[in-house]
């Protein structure tokens, strides 16, 4: 089943100004359910606006974005944030905050469904445990090292169980180890039918992909 | 349950933010700490006016003359005391003087003592004889300013057509005595007598009357009593009753406050700029903390109600330190450095007990400038933020 599809979508920032910035134009794309979808491109060719746009955390100048046939134009800010709900984000710089602690920063998804604290102090455990993050659980986010953030990141992405999880550039900022770690962390989440889908330059992530999408200058290159 | 956790993030980030918290209710207790404490004195000093209302005489007669308020012969007493209804009078004189090489201002009451009812309680030392010349009892933030003691000599007090007396502090006021005290010199009727070289002639005489009877008194006393002086021209009485004199005193009262309330008008317009100019502080990862929150599933509306939450608990903080500090300013420190911004003749640190009441109404009225300064300062960046695309805000 598709689960995203874009027809002719555009994004253009500044619109109007001098400093106008076209960063996607044309896009038609249709992606899989329980795939791995990879963006590649240069740096500047559209690839974070793609995955912002297909995550329902902006709106395309133009064009449509569907998520299970529906479409996102549609929809109130409200209605784009229950949508947002059922994704998990792996963002570019972590996007943690950086004075809460850990635990706090992967269960914050949980505040607005109404999870008691004890329990989702219970489900930081469960989650970071396998992340080898269990002993840094009450620490500060802001404390921890490059690689140990991102997998907090990947933590908070998941602890909603989302039907997709949208990543950005995840092993930019890592190094060898962690980025292994990561991808096999990705793999992991394909096996369990979870759909991926990953702006990377990373061949390891790469790999893992049913589906690669190349985009140059906001535009997607035909194979 | 979901709007409590939310509720709960709204504190988390006010401590997540310490120094734009600690900015914010430092300008709100900037802004209600004179208006409180203005506020809590003048409700202070009410209840002593009431007090002193209440045990004063019925009525205070005054000569008139030209339509003002002049002195009275003696001989007044005996006439006004054979009206019906009335069951004392009691002359007194009131008139200020200057003392000292700095010329502190005093007022000096010149009465019986034994009309001063249990004013001795309030006395460190004795009360001057009713006809012991020139014994004085002194208020307790004069005497601290002329750094006088019992038994003090004060040379010379005084100089008349019979020459220079030196008089002698016998009592002081304790300077937890009511305020009204602070700035007297209190003194038997004959030494205010001399002390004026006014002899034979009273301020005003103070009339009790029989209950319920004191209209009916004060109409005869207006209508009836009157003197001619020796130049031929009369002097008729002049009436102020209890009643006038609260009327008087709730409306300099009310004038008081409503000063208070315009200047914290004032205050809190200001206060509201810089509660604005703080809310900028750390506003960048503010804003991207929304965009974060946005991004991982928070709707607008659970955003604003963590800001009002947030706002809402900076408030209580600003206003709860703000009856705090007040409490402890006035309670511990007697007003120390602010109670003479708010009761002239009073120093910086005040000689005698600085009255106050905190009540409620002010106290409310106050947690809802709090709650308006924080709130029209932060809402607005608040409100823009939250309704940001979150890839926009975290940028």
């Amino acid at each position: 089943m598709t689960l995203f599809e874009t027809c002719d979508v555009a994004r253009v920032y500044r619109r109007g100004s001098a400093r106008e910035l076209s960063a996607l134009a044309g896009v038609s794309l249709a992606i899989e359910e329980c795939t791995c979808c990879a963006l590649t491109g240069p740096s500047g060719s559209g690839k974070s606006t793609l995955l912002a746009l297909l995550g329902a955390m902006d709106r395309p100048t133009s064009g449509e974005v569907l998520f299970r046939g529906e479409s996102l134009a549609g929809l109130s800010d409200v209605g784009l944030a229950r949508i947002r709900r059922r994704f998990g984000f792996v963002f570019q710089g972590f996007s943690l905050l950086p004075r809460l602690p850990v635990w706090e920063n992967v269960t914050y998804p949980l505040i607005p469904r109404g999870v008691a604290r004890a329990e989702r102090l219970r489900i930081a455990g469960e989650l970071l445990g396998p992340l080898e993050l269990a002993d840094r659980i009450h620490d500060r986010a802001g404390t921890l090292s490059g690689g140990e953030q991102q997998r907090v990141a990947l933590a908070r992405a998941l602890v909603a169980q989302p039907e997709v999880v949208l990543a950005d550039e995840p092993t930019s900022q890592l190094d060898r180890n962690n980025a292994e770690r990561l991808a096999k962390s990705f793999e992991e989440l394909l096996a369990r039918g979870v759909t991926v889908v990953l702006s990377t330059h990373d061949p390891r992530l790469i790999a893992l992909a049913t589906q690669v999408l190349e985009l140059d200058a906001g535009r997607l290159k035909t194979p | 349950m979901v709007w409590l956790e939310i509720a709960r993030t709204g504190l988390t980030s006010m401590l997540l933010h310490p120094w734009r918290s600690v900015a914010t209710t430092a300008c709100v207790v900037a802004v209600l700490t004179p208006y409180l404490v203005g506020l809590g004195i003048s409700v202070g000093l009410a209840r002593q006016a009431d007090d002193s209302l209440r045990f004063g005489a019925d009525l205070y007669v005054t000569g008139r003359q030209f339509g003002r308020g002049v002195p009275l012969p003696l001989d007044a007493v005996e006439k006004i005391a054979e009206i019906a209804g009335v069951t004392e009078v009691v002359p007194r004189i009131v008139g200020p003087m200057v003392l000292g090489l700095e010329r502190h201002s005093a007022v000096v009451v010149g009465v019986s003592p034994e009309k001063l009812g249990d004013v001795s309680e309030c006395i460190e030392g004795r009360l001057f004889h009713k006809d012991g010349g020139n014994e004085l009892v002194v208020g307790s933030a004069l005497a601290a300013r002329l750094r006088l003691k019992v038994g003090s000599p004060l040379p010379p007090f005084y100089r008349n057509r019979s020459g220079e007396h030196v008089s002698h502090v016998v009592g002081i006021f304790r300077p937890d005595a009511p305020l009204w005290q602070a700035n007297l010199i209190f003194t038997s009727f004959d030494t205010a007598a001399a002390l004026f070289d006014q002899q034979g002639l009273a301020t005003e005489l103070l009339v009790y009357c029989r209950a319920g009877e004191r209209e009916q008194v004060a109409g005869i006393i207006r209508r009836h009593v009157e003197w001619t002086e020796d130049s031929g021209s009369r002097l008729g009485a002049r009436v102020v009753g209890r009643d006038d004199f609260e009327a008087l005193w709730s409306s300099a009262a009310a004038h008081r406050d409503g000063v208070f309330h315009l200047h914290c008008v004032l205050a809190c317009s200001v206060a509201v700029l810089a509660v604005f100019v703080t809310s900028g502080f750390g506003s960048s990862e503010r804003r991207r903390e929304v965009g974060i929150l946005k991004a991982i599933g928070w709707q607008t509306d659970e955003i604003l109600i963590r800001g009002t939450v947030e706002s809402l608990l900076l408030t209580l903080a600003g206003a709860s330190l703000t009856v705090l500090l007040v409490w402890v300013w006035l309670r511990g420190f007697n007003g120390y450095g602010i109670a003479g911004l708010f009761l002239p003749g009073l120093d910086v640190r005040p000689g005698a007990h600085v009255p106050f009441r905190l009540v409620p109404v002010p106290v409310l009225l106050s947690v809802l400038l709090s709650w308006v300064v924080v709130n029209s300062g932060s809402l607005t960046s608040t409100w823009r933020t939250a309704t940001t695309p979150p890839v926009e805000a975290m940028r």
